[in-house]
């Protein structure tokens, strides 16, 4: 197999350039990352004997040789300068490569990961950018010249054929993708796709994520040569398994993307970011930067340490965004706001600003407004569509600092009614903030099906037509406007005949969509009559009304960290009630379960002390962390027990691992209560008290646990990382955190069993939950309350109806019985 | 009259206060045009080249030029770490075993230096690089050489055309590097390789002249 070098000026987009390809090849293709010099004042640059280590411990190991992908200028010449001083048999293994280092480096990547040599390695990767320039064409009108489509490639041998629907919901795109061609690569016959008219060979990255093959649309692979009935096998098995990816990642086959329509007089055309109709007045959203003005300073080192604190705060907000944008999301949506750290994070434009404000003697907010706008500038005049939207993330970020240090929060997206959002583009952070109830539709001037704006869209079932052009700035504030997210049209000035007629199609959709809904509010009950609890999980009072929406009977997952992040105190007492009582009124009397604050080292909150260290999953996190700081843990067990004399709320305490830990936090509740009752303050008699299992020890001692408190809910994600001892976000180990894996499996069922015996009831809150496939088996551990994200509630409820509690049990004692997790995904069908 | 290695060490020892002195201004130069790390580049380079220089200051002046060379290549940072690394290092190795320069030596040196910084950075003539300055500097030297036989009055000969050519890269349109993005921006400033360039022949002009 042959091996990676990458070389770049920093050595963190080195590295983090090596995490991406590492994930998508799960860590089977040596690399090293050689970025930087030695100099820790000014890191930025590169150094020939760091890319000779680099060449020479990858050599050790690719006995195919090395492939060294390079940024820019005197990356090459290092790469080359490196190359002179190795001794002649190394060198003869290695070869340089002019592919652009990101997207370079992920195609040489994965053709390394299936035996690809080092020629072949290197042309894919030249040609890495042909995938985006293809994807972007509807947007830059660039086009792909002499893209390679065919290959002649056929073996003898049989030729078989077979078809396939393809359900990620983001198509074949980079992993379901590589994952496809690394199974292609592994036999000798020829493999091709085809979709329509156009064909690609399935041992190609780049050809396979230039077919763009979408959610909803079918491909058929042939497969020809000596070897072709077992190729097929293992591309259906691959299908079956979503061609790896989570089942959060898979949605049902619907709405495939079409095609921009042209324009018809008077409708303006866009991409069809996210299907559904709507007519009503637009709202015209001007992102603007705080004025700034220059003045002189006195205090240099003062202003610089300001700038600091601007940038160190705003990069903590956006790392609760990330957060929150993952857990309302997915990943993939919250990815955004790691290139947005990324750039924040960039010492260059830090350095830059400082050293201005030390020379010139100016404020802060000037001098990094000059620089971010000569930043993004420079982004802009580059000749490539993809860095040239990076200009808009440059001023995000940047502006998110600029309006930190001036304190004016410029305008913020929000909504005084019922209205259609007509921006440039949504920035991730307006979209965050936005109230999506008011939100009847989204039509932006730039942007793809998959930006962020269309994505966002997507998962909140709201309209959206995306790129809509300039023609977009005609569009005033208040004016009706129509849109038509399926073919993606926009009316800017429709006549009453269009207005009746969309407004008629919104209906007709409307209707549609609440059809969906209703599968989802019946209950969910087994062939024979056994009944479960499905419900949603939630971090905002907001989020609520869409666990009704899509059919929960309760809240399975209050997760109160979102209360106290992405500010600058903790909330006082009467804020936490209100919280808590709005969420719950939400839900009209059925329970919601409400999580105490589940912080630690590995989910700082800057205005809470956490303490740095070695190893925060086993560090001060939950209950132990706020065990530790009475003061704030007191506040928001008096407003939860308030609000728990008004509505039915449950209190669940995350992080417990043996009964002393247990006693101790009933015991501080037991004294809280006492003092409210003693103010006069009215709280409930009881209140229903549960505990998170998701420490090992726990399961050890549930049959413990579970004689002092009232309900048990298992936390799949944490449970699995610590059964396994494997960092799910670590790549190397990642495989190995799969919470199918019987060992969780036999965790939850020793839980489910402790609980039965003692008559407290037991729920899931974690990922596995939400996991339609997997409903039948955690009905036969014996789960009595199954909670998620909302969207995930009506599939789950259909996968319980379909099944009886005999066959549950059946599936469950076979999977307990099962040698791996694969097993139990095949066992799970 | 040759050159010798104290003159050599003498000449190294003051590029270092040069390049100290000049950090600022050259960071300046290179940040109308370029990343504006050339001057703090040049002055972490021969800082670190007077930290090694005392272990091989009794070696021959081939020895001495390919550390010279070693350590800007890995201790630079931006493009002039290979290339000048690359200058010093190929003469170096055409200078192995020597302790004094003769004019000839010396024009040799300059030749398979600016053969290096051709190799390595593939310039052309008017690309607003170093080898603006080295072209027509390397020419002026032979020609000098070919009638003269002190190095000084090699030097010498140099130092007026150095300054011409380097006046001369202000009006041209950088190619290369960081500063070619800037296109049509990048008239009208010095080139800031040209300017540590010259600054070696004019550092070296002061020292033989003592």
């Amino acid at each position: 197999m042959i091996g990676l070098v990458i070389v770049s000026h920093s050595q963190t987009l080195a590295e983090g350039v090596m995490e991406l390809a590492g994930q998508m090849t799960q860590g089977k293709v040596v690399m090293e990352a050689a970025g930087g010099i030695d100099d820790p004042d000014n890191p930025i640059g590169t150094d020939p004997m760091k890319v000779m280590a680099a060449i020479e411990s990858v050599v050790a190991s690719a006995e195919d040789g090395v492939l060294v992908i390079m940024d820019l200028g005197s990356a090459l010449m290092s790469a080359e300068t490196a190359l002179d001083f190795l001794p002649d048999e190394v060198r003869e293994k290695v070869m340089l490569c002019s592919a652009p280092v990101v997207e370079g480096t992920m195609a040489a990547a994965v053709q390394a990961s299936v035996g690809a040599s080092l020629a072949e390695a290197a042309a894919e990767a030249g040609s890495a950018l042909n995938v985006k320039i293809q994807q972007l064409a509807p947007v830059t009108g660039e086009t792909v010249s002499g893209v390679p489509t065919t290959q002649a490639e056929e073996v003898g041998g049989e030729s078989l054929s077979a078809e396939f629907l393809i359900v990620n919901k983001l198509g074949l795109h980079a992993r379901p993708a590589a994952n496809l061609v690394a199974t292609a690569g592994k036999y000798e016959s020829s493999v091709r796709i085809r979709r329509n008219g156009d064909s690609a060979s399935a041992k190609s990255i780049n050809q396979v994520a230039l077919l763009a093959v979408q959610n909803g649309e079918t491909i058929s692979v042939t497969v020809s040569g000596p070897d072709a009935a077992e190729a097929l096998d293992a591309i259906t098995a691959l299908h079956a398994d979503n061609f790896g990816e989570r089942d959060e990642d898979v949605v049902a086959a619907q709405e495939a993307a079409k095609p921009a329509k042209s324009a018809v007089d008077g409708v303006i055309a866009g991409a069809p970011g996210s299907g559904g109709y709507a007519v009503g007045p637009a709202h015209v959203h001007q992102a603007r930067l705080p004025e700034v003005e220059r003045t002189e300073i006195l205090d240099p080192t003062r202003e610089v340490e300001r700038l600091d604190r601007a940038i160190a705060d705003a990069l903590s907000d956006i790392q609760a965004l990330r957060r929150e944008t993952e857990q309302s999301s997915g990943k993939a949506n919250a990815a955004i706001f790691d290139a947005h750290a990324l750039i924040l994070q960039d010492q260059d434009m830090r350095d830059k600003a400082a050293e201005v404000i030390s020379r010139e003697k100016v404020n802060a907010e000037f001098v990094w407004r000059t620089v971010m706008e000569r930043m993004a500038a420079n982004y802009r005049g580059l000749n490539d569509a993809y860095m040239q939207a990076r200009a808009a993330d440059v001023m995000d970020c940047g502006g998110r600092v600029l309006r930190l240090l001036t304190g004016d929060d410029g305008p913020v997206l929000a909504l005084e009614a019922e209205s259609v959002i007509v921006a440039h583009d949504l920035t991730p952070s307006d979209v965050a903030g936005l109230d999506a109830d008011k939100v009847l539709g989204i039509v932006t001037e730039i942007g793809g099906v998959t930006s962020h704006a269309a994505i966002l869209s997507r998962s909140m079932g709201i309209p959206a037509v995306i790129g809509a052009g300039e023609a977009v700035q005609l569009i005033q504030d208040g004016d009706t406007i129509a849109l038509d997210g399926f073919d993606g049209l926009v009316w800017a000035a429709p006549d009453e005949a269009a207005v009746r007629d969309l407004g008629a199609k919104r209906q007709a959709w409307l209707v549609r969509r609440e059809e969906e809904k209703a599968k989802g509010a019946a209950p969910a009950t087994t062939t024979d009559g056994h009944a479960v609890q499905v419900w949603g999980n939630i971090g905002l009072p907001a989020d609520a009304p869409r666990v009704r929406e899509f059919g929960g009977e309760g809240v399975g997952l209050f997760r109160t960290e979102f209360l106290f992040q992405d500010r600058d105190e903790a909330p006082g007492e009467d804020e936490q009630f209100r919280a808590y009582v709005q969420a719950a009124q939400a839900l009209g009397g059925n329970p919601v379960i409400i999580r105490t604050l589940d912080i630690g080292g590995d989910k700082p909150v800057k205005y809470l002390s956490t303490v740095q260290e070695d190893n925060p999953f086993l560090g001060e996190r939950g209950v132990r962390f706020c065990m530790a700081r009475p003061d704030l843990f007191r506040i928001q067990l008096r407003a939860l027990l308030r609000a728990a004399g008004q509505e039915n709320i449950w209190i669940m305490y995350p992080m417990i691992s043996d009964t002393a830990e247990l006693d101790g936090v009933l015991e501080l509740q037991h004294r809280v209560h006492g003092e409210l009752a003693q103010e006069g303050v009215p709280v409930a008699e009881k209140v229903k008290t549960g505990i998170m299992i998701e420490v090992p020890s726990a399961v050890a001692v549930a049959d413990k646990l579970a004689g002092r408190c009232d309900f048990f809910s298992i936390g799949t994600n944490d449970l699995t990382q610590y059964v396994m001892a494997a960092d799910r976000g670590n790549a190397s180990v990642a495989a190995l955190c799969d919470n199918l894996n019987p060992a969780v499996l036999r965790m939850v069922k020793m839980t489910c069993d402790a609980g039965r015996a003692a008559g407290i009831e037991v729920g899931m809150c974690g990922e596995l939950a939400g996991n339609a496939k997997a409903a039948p088996l955690l009905l036969g551990l014996g789960l009595d309350e199954l909670s998620m994200n909302a969207p995930a509630i009506p599939g789950v409820k259909e996968a319980v109806r379909a099944v009886s509690m005999d066959e549950c049990r059946a599936l469950a004692e076979k999977a307990l019985a099962s040698d791996s997790a694969d097993a139990v995904r095949a066992l799970l069908g | 009259m040759s050159m010798n290695k104290a003159q050599l060490v003498t000449w190294l020892g003051k590029l270092n206060d040069v390049y100290a002195e000049k950090k600022e201004y050259l960071t300046e130069l290179d940040a109308a045009i370029g990343d504006a790390d050339h001057g703090i580049n040049m002055n972490r380079g021969f800082g670190k080249v007077m930290e090694k220089l005392p272990t091989v200051e009794d070696k021959d002046i081939g020895t001495i030029l390919k550390t010279v060379g070693m350590t800007l290549m890995s201790s630079v940072g931006g493009a002039s770490g290979p290339l000048y690394g690359t200058f010093w290092m190929k003469g170096g190795m055409l200078l192995a075993g020597k302790d004094e320069l003769a004019a000839d030596d010396f024009v040799q040196f300059i030749e398979a230096g600016v053969g290096g910084i051709l190799q390595r950075g593939r310039p052309e003539l008017g690309d607003k690089t170093m080898y603006d300055l080295w072209a027509p500097v390397l020419e002026a030297m032979k020609d000098e050489a070919g009638n003269a036989s002190e190095v000084i009055a090699v030097v010498d000969a140099a130092l007026p055309v150095a300054e011409k050519a380097l006046a001369d890269t202000i009006p041209l349109q950088a190619k290369k590097g960081r500063a070619s993005y800037l296109g049509e921006r990048s008239i009208g400033h010095q080139d800031p390789g040209a300017t540590s360039s010259y600054y070696m022949i004019e550092t070296l002009r002061d020292v033989l002249a003592g």
